[in-house]
């Protein structure tokens, strides 16, 4: 019997990108270095999304400094993505960048089927607009609420309490001080998370030079998108109180963030 | 030559459940468990319980595979237990009866569920199953998320049908004409992600988050069916469109071998998780699988019932009343191909020249089509007025801002003719008010129009203008508009003659919002109303 004349499709998955472009950006050539992170990345993030169907990843990005805007406006297949270089020079409108991307997480644009989405907030400084207006845009949006939302800070300047914000606050810690997800029974998984007290994807993840950037934007592409590709269905009292994707652990670094500021090397 | 056709009752064409792709290819086992089930009530009346249930796959539920089996059993032990309680005359239950039955589905049925699945999963975890991890692993206290499982239920009678249970299943009732209607799916629950309701919840959260409804079947009465699905298919859907396309299509799908014998007091037995095709050929897995690779990639279940009403029957010959009845579904499917007419190809068609007793209903109502195929009254004006308003709409959508009030004047769309049939929104007020229990259940499906309208980013005026094709966002529209007092809009309401369940339903949709209930059209139980 033929099949109806139905669309059967796989799910979305919104990657979307927040970069910092003011003029700090310009500095001991962070913004190479960003531009170079993602672009090596984009290999890997393919891969990724070829080894799981269900998924479809869609990238976007947007600048921010004077002003924000879209520098990836359209959902794009990570298969079909070049990234164009971003350029550093003025302020940082971040929360204005939060009200962009808040008003693509509505539904509609947002599919109602789409996997969590994953949201990477990179910057190295402090906002100099409405940064309350925005979050508070953003986080009224249920699609932001659920998204997996990640931040990267670059060097010893970004604000770590406004990047912190816009993650939103750790889940409790678990019997061994790592982030289990509250309601999981410790071992019942078969695997205990490795991050420590120290270094958890749910704090801004500190990248002090060119190659601990890297490898935080490859495991945000790769290891964090094939987590949420592969998103399950949970209890929802416990989920509630946790991140929408349990997220895999950190790439070894050099350093660990905070803990160990070193000069920086980019 | 042989004229018979199906008695009245209940047909089971469809118990499956399919290892999704993504499961398949990480090589995790099918979380997903049916079952079908045969019960004699006491007095006589045959009872079918079809579940389904899907075990959570995050990992903190690494055994939910089991979980899920053990959620359709404890739902037949549940049911055997409770059989005395349910209405068991010979003709169609009364208020009370169903009152009765509806009080047992909402509190009983709850309590008992969860109590029977714990003590089964609490078993499992003391026998250890040979993981190696049971009691004898000191320090690991018993907890039941490991096996944490939604579960759905029909409950099939000649007399009257019920539906109960937790969680993010879909259930889809299509009528002969092969329009598709969903009538029950989970209302926003809290959390992140894939969240849902689960027999592992604490029993107050279990009892808030469960749904269940009774509805009698009349006699004379139409033909139906009913879809039950985990959300594995819905998921794979690019939308609710295409998913209720689907199931429409999926109740025309051929029987294999005889039909379950709703008449008949045997256990089937089917049931468990895993693979499974109980009563099925392999058409139904093929298309499970199908969809499963083509879409998101979850394990997938479905359990179809058809309710033959009588009315479509033939007499049938002397001397063959106990023989087995022909077929039920061999023709195609309804197509949804543009321009066709609708089709009960579900429905036996009549033989020998004999024409189906289908004139009880004298203007059929328009079998669901996917909006892509509908047909366009006016094409070149309402297509412009969509297109401008739709413009708009997304216009505003992207720059984030509130609509401004339309200036000028907007009209109800014309209510003059007095017939029903003829009326988009009289007909949709008849359809819904002929049987309340549509009431909720339609309206949960129309969030984003609610959630557009409170928001300010959606214009009532833009739903009226698209009355014809979509008369229940009319409805609302209108309902909003007169909720917020504007002059002359109640006139709209009232022409309209509402049920009370209806309008009550309506003005629901406009009561302040509160944490507790953030959508005020989705209570938290749905039941007809009475």
């Amino acid at each position: 019997m033929a099949f109806p004349n139905v669309r059967l499709a796989s799910r979305p998955l919104h990657f979307l990108y927040l970069c910092d472009c003011s003029g700090s950006m310009e500095a001991q050539g962070k913004i190479q270095s960003l531009n170079q992170a993602i672009r090596q990345s984009l290999p890997g993030m393919a891969a990724v999304a070829r080894d799981n169907p269900e998924a479809r990843v869609l990238v976007r990005a947007v600048r921010f400094a004077d002003r924000a805007a879209w520098h990836i406006a359209t959902p794009t297949p990570v298969e079909e993505l070049q990234w164009v270089d971003l350029r550093a020079g003025g302020v940082t409108a971040m929360g204005e960048a939060l009200e962009l991307v808040a008003a693509e997480l509505r539904s509609p644009p947002m599919e109602e089927r789409a996997l969590p989405p994953v949201l990477v907030l990179i910057s190295d400084g402090q906002p100099t607009d409405d940064f309350e207006l925005g979050l508070a845009a953003l986080m009224a949006e249920p699609w932001a609420r659920r998204a997996v939302r990640l931040a990267i800070a670059m060097g010893h300047d970004a604000d770590a309490e406004v990047l912190q914000r816009f993650i939103g606050p750790e889940p409790a810690p678990g019997p061994s001080g790592g982030a289990l997800p509250p309601g999981e029974v410790p071992g019942a998984s078969g695997e205990m998370p490795r991050h420590g007290p120290g270094r958890s994807p749910r704090r801004p993840l500190q990248a002090a030079n060119a190659t601990t950037l890297a490898r935080y934007i490859q495991w945000a592409s790769t290891a964090v998108v094939g987590a949420a590709s592969s998103s399950a269905s949970r209890l929802a009292e416990a989920a509630a109180s946790q991140e929408a994707v349990p997220l895999p652990d950190l790439p070894p670094t050099e350093l660990d963030p905070f803990d160990e500021p070193e000069p920086l090397k980019w | 030559m042989v004229s018979r056709a199906p008695e009245r009752g209940w047909r089971i064409p469809g118990v499956c459940s399919r290892q999704g792709a993504s499961h398949r290819r990480r090589g995790q086992p099918c979380q997903d468990a049916t079952l079908e089930r045969v019960f004699t009530l006491p007095g006589g009346l045959p009872l079918t319980l079809l579940a389904v249930a899907d075990g959570h796959g995050a990992p903190a539920h690494h055994r939910s595979d089991v979980g899920s089996a053990l959620a359709c059993q404890a739902a037949a032990e549940v049911v055997a237990a409770g059989l005395s309680r349910l209405p068991a005359a010979a003709t169609a239950p009364g208020e009370e009866d169903l009152g009765g039955l509806r009080r047992w589905l909402a509190e009983d049925l709850p309590r008992a569920l969860q109590q029977q699945w714990l003590a089964a999963v609490r078993r499992h975890w003391l026998e250890g199953s040979g993981r190696g991890d049971g009691p004898a692993q000191e320090g690991v206290a018993f907890s039941p998320l490991p096996y944490g499982s939604t579960l759905g239920l029909l409950l099939l009678t000649p007399r009257w049908w019920a539906l109960a249970g937790l969680g993010d299943w879909d259930l889809v009732r299509v009528d002969r004409q092969g329009g598709a209607e969903l009538l029950s799916q989970e209302g926003p629950v809290p959390g992140a992600g894939e969240a849902t309701a689960s027999l592992c919840q604490g029993e107050a959260e279990l009892a808030a988050a469960f749904r269940s409804s009774a509805w009698p079947l009349a006699e004379p009465g139409e033909p139906f069916a009913l879809v039950l699905c985990t959300d594995g298919i819905r998921k794979s859907c690019a939308s609710d469109a295409d998913f209720l396309a689907l199931a429409g299509w999926l109740v025309g799908l051929p029987p294999a071998g005889a039909p379950s014998a709703s008449g008949a007091a045997v256990d089937t037995g089917a049931g468990g998780s895993g693979d499974q095709g109980a009563g099925m050929d392999g058409d139904l897995a093929e298309v499970l699988d199908r969809i499963s690779a083509e879409g998101c990639g979850d394990d997938v279940s479905v359990v179809i019932g058809r309710w033959q009403s009588g009315l479509t029957a033939l007499q049938p010959v002397p001397g063959q009343e106990s023989e087995a009845e022909p077929p039920i579904s061999p023709e195609p499917p309804p197509k949804l191909l543009p321009q066709q007419e609708p089709q009960a190809a579900w429905l036996p068609q009549p033989h020998s020249g004999l024409e189906p007793a289908f004139a009880l209903q004298p203007e059929p109502r328009p079998a669901f089509q996917p909006p892509r195929h509908r047909e366009r009254r006016w094409p070149l004006l309402s297509g412009a007025l969509l297109l401008g308003g739709t413009l708009a709409l997304l216009l505003a959508t992207a720059l984030g801002r509130r609509l401004p009030p339309l200036e000028g004047s907007w009209r109800v769309p014309p209510l003059a003719s007095p017939t029903a049939g003829r009326d988009p929104l009289r007909r949709e007020v008849a359809r819904l008010c002929l049987e309340p229990a549509l009431v909720v259940a339609s309206l949960r499906t129309r969030q984003s129009q609610v959630l557009g309208l409170r928001q300010g980013t959606l214009r009532p005026q833009l739903l009226l203008l698209d009355a014809d094709r979509d008369p229940l966002g009319a409805l609302i529209a209108i309902s909003f508009l007169a909720h917020h007092g504007e002059a002359g809009r109640h006139n709209g309401m009232a022409s309209l003659g509402l049920c009370p369940a209806l309008r009550s339903a309506l003005e629901s949709l406009w009561l302040p919002l509160s944490p507790v209930n953030p959508t005020a059209m989705v209570a938290p139980s749905h039941r007809p109303s009475p």
